[in-house]
């Protein structure tokens, strides 16, 4: 995974990271230092958001208040992270309250078989129409069959997988970001994407 | 190895996490099972189509509204206390302090011996208790030091080491003659853990002995009734005497009222009495109107008793009894 390309990298601080300068620039109150960061890290963001939430209103809701939150609180970052590991863990609690609420106002309740549960995999059976092979075949881009399919992931799932397999964070990134073992993000990760091999298996 | 266990181990042989000789063991499993070695492929597919998902795009209205926001906390600006507290290096000293400041004061509190360090000390507190009094309930002792004219006031030997409750209801009234100084109770507490029990000799540096007060003259006590006054009259003089001496405290602005509830409080020999009330400038006319019509024993000159609670300030009242001669 390479790190957003940001502002300000000279030939002196040619090793550091692009991200720490622009913080660096940012905690010296340089005008347009904000506006650099959001513009390094806004895309990522915004994607993982609308993947998480499938809907583009709630999804640039939920971008805005990640960069309004990192911009109230990134004095008080002590980058023992890098700065797009913090923003991605905002936007991934923020993602997962927000479909928690959803879930809440719809009172549905949505089961999803917990980890350790046989070898079933841990997913959300696909809807029979979102996985007729009549349909698939109609969705011409692998690109919108694969996010109709991790829309069918339990949120819990879905956010191991967009982070590991398409953000393309370590294993040690995820686990210190949800505050779990290493081996617990890899076997969950695992039962993941078995699910969504299965939710694709009439296509791929 | 089994197809479950291949499964299981399907994620880490993509990885190219496992062992050499466990990853050997899945391949030859592989090898052997199509469906196994179908689910390998599939999952091989997922993650390629997982890793060149096409980057998403924010929208440009993400970083307006950004924009917007920050320039609206911006110009709100941050709190004073958000300014003194939020960086990391200023808050944990100033929250450190705090904690020490606290434990310092807890543990100063239960401590007994602390307040020792801040009040006077034991010698000197002899001599200060008598302006310890004049702070709190005190007000009524200093009053009397002065009626005493200045005697020396020596403590009995074994003085109350706190003052009863009924002292605090002797406030206001007068005084007896000999008390006993007795410390504050907030001025006592601490003597009370510092000082040895050595009784206190003497609280004055006149050194004088304290005379015994004289008792108040009888009539200048309070009394209910107000000051009792016999008047002697003749027995040609009697009829019509009641009457003449309503008259009197009518004329002197008072007024005066028959009692016959009064007659058994009437001493032997009286054959009635009544009641007076006066001004206080009437006083000494009245008494003078009295004397006219008969004879007032000598203690007359006391003067009217002042009443107690209940009467308005000014009036004095007599209790008249009338004797025979």
């Amino acid at each position: 995974m390479s790190e957003p390309l940001g502002v300000g990298v000279d030939s002196i601080e040619r090793n550091a990271r692009p991200v720490d300068l622009l913080l660096k620039a940012f905690r010296q109150g340089k005008p347009g230092a904000f506006d650099a960061i959001v513009r390094a890290h806004q895309d990522r963001v915004y994607a993982f958001c609308a993947r998480m939430l499938s809907d583009r209103e709630e999804a640039l809701d939920i971008a805005q208040e990640v960069f309004l939150s990192a911009y109230r609180n990134l004095g008080g970052f002590r980058e023992e992270a890098s700065l797009s590991t913090w923003l991605m863990k905002i936007a991934a609690n923020r993602c997962l309250n927000r479909i928690r609420r959803r879930n809440s106002l719809a009172a549905r309740e949505v089961a999803f078989p917990g980890p350790g549960e046989g070898n079933e995999p841990s997913f959300q059976p696909p809807a029979p129409e979102a996985v007729q092979p009549d349909r698939v075949a109609e969705i011409r881009e692998v690109g919108k069959i694969l996010e109709e399919a991790l829309a069918r992931i339990d949120p819990d799932s879905r956010w191991l997988l967009l982070l590991s397999d398409v953000e393309g964070f370590t294993y040690e990134e995820i686990a210190s970001m949800a505050k779990i073992p290493v081996g617990t993000v890899k076997s969950r990760l695992h039962r993941a994407r078995m699910a969504l091999r299965k939710i694709l298996a009439p296509v791929v | 190895m089994n197809c479950e266990q291949v499964r299981n181990l399907l994620s880490d042989l993509l990885d190219g996490s496992l062992p050499d000789a466990v990853r050997t063991g899945i391949n030859g499993h592989l090898q052997e099972c199509l469906s196994c070695r179908e689910e390998r492929e599939g999952l091989e597919e997922t993650l390629l189509a997982l890793r060149t998902l096409p980057p998403g795009k924010a929208p440009a209205e993400l970083l307006e509204r950004i924009r917007r926001e920050t320039a609206r906390e911006k110009a709100r600006g941050t709190p004073l206390w958000k300014k003194l507290f939020l960086p990391a290096h200023i808050k944990i000293p100033l929250e450190a302090a705090a904690v020490v400041l606290i434990t310092l004061l807890v543990i100063g509190s239960q401590n007994q011996e602390l307040p020792e360090l801040f009040s006077p000390r034991p010698a000197a507190r002899m001599d200060a208790a008598p302006a310890a009094n004049e702070g709190g309930s005190g007000k009524s002792a200093v009053p009397q030091r002065k009626e005493s004219g200045g005697a020396s006031t020596e403590m009995a030997p074994a003085p109350k080491p706190l003052a009863s409750p009924s002292r605090s209801a002797a406030v206001g009234k007068r005084e007896t003659p000999v008390r006993p100084l007795d410390p504050s109770p907030q001025a006592a507490l601490p003597a009370q853990t510092s000082l040895p029990s050595v009784p206190a000799q003497r609280v004055s540096t006149a050194g004088e002995r304290i005379e015994p007060e004289a008792p108040p003259p009888a009539l200048a006590l309070p009394a209910p009734l107000g000051r009792m006054v016999t008047i002697e009259v003749r027995a040609e003089n009697r009829a019509g005497l009641e009457e003449r001496i309503a008259a009197a405290a009518l004329r002197l602005g008072g007024s005066a009222q028959m009692d016959d509830a009064m007659a058994g409080e009437m001493p032997e020999g009286s054959e009635n009495g009544m009641r007076v009330r006066l001004p206080a400038a009437s006083d000494a006319p009245f008494l003078e109107e009295l004397s006219r019509m008969g004879t007032l024993p000598p203690e007359r000159d006391a003067g009217g008793a002042a009443l107690s609670a209940g009467f308005p300030p000014g009036p004095v009242a007599y209790t008249v009894r009338i004797r025979v001669r």
